[in-house]
């Protein structure tokens, strides 16, 4: 098996976030090789939205295949790096104790989750739209399949954060990762762990009500790289006009499925 | 012949090689041959309300293996998302039970069907009504589906007793399945055939979307 392959299924599998593994600190949750994972990913579905597009236009637009299999990758980490300053400055504000770095490297292995389970949906994508023409169906269909492949990253994401609040009990950290996990200005030899037992429950909720930001930002950015199935009956086009929002949008396809 | 039969009885009665918890060796062989030879059967009765008419006996074997091909394509298309979602929910190692037992009630849905199948000819020896024999076939699939009920809980059962995260994960295989089963049977129409219709593997406009249609017939009887 290639090392990236079993990086992935170790991920997956969960090995990496073991209190075991946590107990040591977040290092082995490396950004670069997840986030070429996540990259790989993103391309494999993307790929497989476009072809909507191939299939269904005169002449077929193959530029959606580069089009949709960058913009998948880049809702996610774009996402990410629109929310993720926020997430800096409350965990700071509320002491939280995860450092950036580690709620960083956290947040790329769920959107690694997120993107696996969402590569896992591209041969029901590929046949949907081997058998459908309806634009409105395939908009739905992905809205869904990008909504519980988000969901499942969140419940990892979740779970992660209850693996670190393990390993903290466990008092097994070790001093390299105290250093990389202990915000600066804490007391010289004091307990480093994740997050602080005065700021576990602040660290928590704050990490949910960042997820509702989250899910908030990652739904207007789909709405602001869009197109990326393509409708049939509009040119090819690399990003739509501004203006509407994704939600209004889901409601119209509703009614459009629906033939009113 | 008789290894056959013999496998067959194992595998309803839950014995020997099909007990739970046996070597799972050569299981998953005999189940897919299960699929394969059963489906056939059934797929070949269910067509016989118009393929015995001269002319049309293709029919029986276009459908005969149509049912198999529904079965195991709509399972190689749900599988990737059942492993990795099943990995993620960390019961991967108890994946090749999970995937025996889903495949196990499929296998005794065809064996079902197939017992069913001279019920199936006698509605067609009493009727010739067409809508009623897709009605009928419709109520076949239920029943033959409880049936698979029987041996899905069979080998799941332990699996949910290890973790009850296993049954989400069966939740989730059967909505994964029936959203991209119906959708598989609506492409791969005509099961039954129309005796007023042209004999065809595929349909000329079977390239179209269960759920859309579903949802124009929603839509235009909501419409006031």
């Amino acid at each position: 098996m290639p090392t990236w392959l079993r990086e992935l299924d170790d991920l997956l599998r969960g090995r990496k976030g073991r209190p075991e593994a946590l107990a040591e600190g977040t290092g082995h949750l490396r950004i670069g090789p997840h986030v070429g994972m996540a990259v790989l990913l993103g391309i494999i579905y993307g790929l497989c939205m476009a072809l909507y597009s191939v299939l269904n236009r005169t002449p077929p637009a193959y530029e959606q295949f580069l089009s949709s299999a960058l913009k998948v990758p880049a809702l996610f980490f774009l996402t990410l790096l629109v929310s993720f300053p926020s997430l800096y400055v409350f965990s700071a504000l509320t002491d939280a104790q995860l450092s950036p770095l580690a709620a960083l490297r956290v947040i790329v292995s769920a959107v690694v989750v997120s993107l696996a389970v969402l590569a896992s949906f591209a041969p029901i994508t590929a046949f949907f739209t081997l058998t459908t023409s309806s634009y409105p169906f395939m908009k739905l269909l992905n809205v869904f399949f990008f909504g519980t492949a988000a969901c499942v990253g969140l419940g990892f994401l979740l779970n992660m954060l209850r693996q670190l609040d393990r390993a903290r009990t466990l008092g097994a950290t070790s001093q390299a990762a105290r250093a990389e996990e202990v915000t600066a200005g804490r007391r010289a030899g004091a307990d480093p762990p994740p997050f602080t037992t005065a700021g576990k429950d602040a660290g928590r909720k704050l990490f949910q009500a960042w997820l509702v930001v989250y899910a908030l930002v990652a739904a207007q950015m789909a709405w602001v790289l869009r197109p990326f199935i393509g409708a049939s009956k509009l040119p090819f086009e690399w990003f739509g006009q501004r203006g509407g929002n994704g939600f209004t949008d889901v409601l119209h396809a509703i009614g459009e499925l629906m033939g009113t | 012949m008789t290894g056959f039969a013999t496998a067959i009885d194992e595998f309803l009665r839950g014995q020997g090689r099909f007990a739970v918890g046996a070597e799972p060796f050569g299981r998953t062989r005999r189940l897919l041959a299960f699929i394969v030879v059963f489906g056939f059967a059934y797929g070949a009765v269910m067509a016989s309300f118009s393929g015995l008419a001269p002319g049309r006996c293709h029919q029986m074997f276009y459908v005969g293996a149509k049912v198999p091909l529904l079965l195991l394509v709509t399972s190689l298309l749900c599988l990737p998302s059942f492993f990795i979602v099943n990995t993620v929910a960390g019961l991967r190692e108890d994946f090749g039970e999970a995937l025996h037992a889903v495949l196990a009630g499929q296998a005794c849905l065809t064996i079902a069907l197939a017992a069913l199948a001279p019920v199936t000819a006698l509605c067609y020896v009493s009727t010739p009504n067409y809508s009623l024999a897709v009605l009928f076939n419709a109520g076949m699939f239920t029943v033959a589906a409880v049936a698979a009920q029987v041996v899905m809980r069979r080998y799941y059962g332990p699996l949910i007793r290890r973790s009850p995260r296993h049954g989400a994960m069966l939740f989730f295989w059967f909505f994964l399945y029936a959203f991209v089963g119906i959708e598989m049977g609506w492409v791969l129409r005509p099961f039954i055939g129309d005796p007023n219709a042209p004999v065809a593997f595929f349909r000329p406009d079977a390239w179209g979307n269960a759920y859309v249609v579903v949802a124009k017939l929603v839509g235009r009887a909501l419409q006031p």
